[in-house]
């Protein structure tokens, strides 16, 4: 024989002894005089714990305690001799043998079925489960059945059929919801913290229940409901297993008062008090169980929450330094495409210095005069030269911009002066056209103003070099005027040939220039009025543009005015 | 008159074929040394009136060799040009260490303005 097969043997066996031992103890202690119905009846919840435990292979250690033990009750009402053998007796005993095997299956089937397996009472709708499927419903089956056969049996009178079937039911439900959840919750040993005041806790709250408990059911003093503010006070202290024993302790007091005639649910008719006290202890241990419920998922919520916030934190602070980590590689990406363009440019600067150096010293005559064709192409040299010196210093200007390089360089300037200067850097641009140029002074600016003069120098030039390159003849003129207590302008008016409105709002795109008939044959990058947007931008300016085609067109930059 | 004396510093040769042109065209007798190293000896040999020196050279830079000459009496009685091709570099650490800068690409009409100005400025 296999040793798991012995083990099922012997497991069986000890189940039996003791489901027989408890039942025929239930029968003994639990009966309410004068009859014979059992207040609590033990074993229902031993089978529900067994199954539970160790599966279905103990249903027949069950079955077997349940005929040993109503065997052993019938013998006894019939006040016979063990010797002696009933037929009729091991039928019914039989019957309700197979109807016990059934209750705890069922039970434990359902309950593990529709609420967590391993831990049936951690949630609310566990407690549900288990009252209404595991105690009420299966119970159901051995009630009827048990009920029935001792009627068939002509153990009972037809006329108590239904109350015996009542009680039956209600009996087995009360030993299911007593027992299982005490077992079930106890298989594993509280963890308790062991500091002294949890420990005075436990023991003061435990000894005012038995306190009460002992007034109420033995003292006879009718003060039940004070044992509910203390079962509450465990629950939430001490959780299921406070919930269980404390529930196990009252319905101790509480059988043994009613059983013994004390307490609030004593009556005459021995089946109210009995129905009175396995709704008390039903109500009670709902209550433990669905408050102790409540509190478990409150607690797994806020340790939910708490993980979840744990995460975030997490997750923020690696979202943090892999930003950290981006921006030092954009930066340094930056830095790296800024310091190229340096060199680049400085790379494009030096066969520029000698194109334009040697190209200067064939003009000059240094060695030897030229013809005025040969110096006519020398010139176109240098213009392209020149032209090529534009674009990379733009590069290098938007290169600048792009990487965050600018820097605000203010300083007082007396304003006519500042603009004249520069009225006479540009005049050379205009130099090769029929373009008169000249700077209009509205009699507000004031005489002294607060710039950065190396970018609304820069400004002006190019806004002039744009004038230009769109004017073949006419009138340039720069005007220097103050808008408002906060606000001066510069603006730059040409005769030039105009722009469409169309043109005019892609006017400030990189590289976008205005591409049509009329400017096919003007020279430039693009970029200088993208240059000039973005140091306006810089000087939290606004630049304007107004033209009509054929006719010119205004390009008006609002600064802040600055107080000295 | 005795002729003036000019040394052009430059790694590139045809900025320092240039700068010869135009010295001698201006009437200076031009010496070149193609790298710092070079520049500094011959800074040793004769007092220079002009020095036109670029800033970006492999080994000793324009800045090494207008820090070594910083305290010299050399510099004294020599103009030093300053040519450099990087706007960069252009800090204010250059306003002590020489008496002008040009930026590449140097307008000749400029520089034998300057040229012409220094010579009479003696």
């Amino acid at each position: 024989m296999k040793q798991s097969t012995l083990n099922v043997i012997i497991l069986n066996s000890v189940l039996a002894f003791v489901y027989a031992i408890t039942s025929i103890i239930s029968q003994e202690f639990g009966v309410i005089p004068p009859g014979n119905a059992t207040a609590i009846f033990a074993s229902s919840g031993i089978a529900v714990v067994a199954i539970f435990f160790f599966g279905y292979k103990v249903v027949p250690g069950v079955m077997l305690g349940s005929f040993i033990g109503n065997y052993t009750l019938y013998l006894r009402l019939n006040e016979l001799d063990v010797t002696v053998f009933s037929l009729t007796g091991v039928i019914v005993a039989f019957a309700i043998g197979i109807g016990a095997a059934i209750e705890g299956s069922l039970g434990v089937y359902l309950l593990k079925r529709f609420s967590d397996a391993k831990h049936p009472f951690e949630d609310v709708r566990s407690v549900w489960v288990f009252v209404l499927l595991t105690a009420l419903a299966s119970c159901l089956v051995n009630a009827t059945i048990g009920s029935t056969s001792l009627a068939a049996g002509g153990f009972i009178p037809p006329a108590v059929h239904g109350d015996v079937w009542l009680t039956w039911w209600l009996g087995d439900a009360a030993g299911i919801v007593i027992l299982a959840p005490l077992f079930i919750i106890w298989r594993y040993l509280p963890k308790l913290s062991n500091d002294a005041q949890t420990v005075l806790e436990a023991v003061f709250s435990f000894i005012a229940l038995m306190g009460i408990g002992a007034v109420a059911f033995i003292g006879g003093f009718p003060i039940e409901y004070l044992l509910i503010p203390i079962l509450v006070f465990i629950v939430l202290r001490f959780g299921l297993h406070g919930a269980t024993l404390g529930v196990f302790l009252i319905s101790g007091f509480a059988i043994w008062g009613t059983v013994n005639g004390n307490g609030a649910f004593v009556r005459e008719n021995v089946n109210d008090s009995l129905l009175l006290l396995q709704a008390f202890i039903g109500t009670v241990m709902f209550t433990a169980l669905t408050l102790s419920a409540e509190d478990k998922e409150r607690q797994k919520a806020m340790r939910e929450v708490a993980e979840t916030n744990r995460t975030l934190e997490k997750r923020v602070i690696e979202r943090t330094q892999e930003l950290a980590i981006a921006k030092e590689e954009a930066e340094s990406a930056s830095r790296a495409k800024t310091l190229f363009i340096a060199q680049m440019s400085h790379e494009f600067r030096t066969p520029l210095n000698a194109v334009i150096g040697y190209s200067d010293i064939l003009q000059m005559g240094m060695l030897g005069d030229m013809t005025p064709d040969q110096m006519e192409r020398i010139g176109f040299i240098k213009q392209n030269a020149y032209r090529l010196l534009g674009l990379i210093n733009d590069t290098l200007d938007i290169s600048k911009i792009e990487s965050g390089k600018l820097t605000l360089d203010e300083s007082r300037v007396d304003t006519q002066h500042f603009f004249d200067e520069i009225l006479q850097g540009v005049k050379s641009l205009t130099a090769k056209k029929q373009i008169a140029i000249n700077t209009v002074y509205h009699p507000n600016i004031p005489e002294r103003i607060l710039i950065d003069a190396p970018k609304i120098q820069q400004i002006v030039v190019n806004l002039v070099g744009n004038a230009v390159k769109f004017t073949p003849e006419g009138q340039i003129t720069i005007e220097v005027g103050k808008k408002s207590e906060t606000q001066w302008f510069l603006a730059v008016r040409d005769t030039g040939i105009g722009m469409s409105q169309e043109s005019v709002n892609t006017l400030f795109e990189q590289y976008k220039r205005v591409e049509d008939e009329t400017t096919k044959n003007i020279e430039g990058t693009g970029l200088g009025l993208s240059i000039t947007k973005q140091l306006v931008d810089f000087l939290d300016g606004k630049i304007e543009i107004q033209s009509v085609l054929g006719q010119g067109s205004v390009f008006t930059v609002h600064l802040p005015l600055k107080s000295l | 008159m005795e002729q003036l004396q000019a040394l052009v510093v430059d790694d590139n040769w045809y900025n320092c074929d240039i700068f010869r042109i135009a010295l001698e065209k201006a009437g200076y007798i031009v010496e070149i040394a193609y790298n710092g190293r070079d520049g500094l000896a011959l800074l040793q040999t004769k007092p220079y009136r002009i020095l036109v020196i670029d800033l970006q050279m492999p080994g000793i830079d324009g800045f090494g060799v207008l820090t070594e000459i910083k305290d010299s009496p050399i510099r004294k009685t020599m103009y030093i040009l300053v040519v450099t091709a990087n706007a960069y570099m252009a800090t204010e650490e250059l306003d002590d260490l020489s008496d002008m800068v040009m930026y590449k690409p140097v307008n000749i009409t400029d520089l034998t303005f300057f040229l012409e100005r220094v010579k009479r400025m003696i």
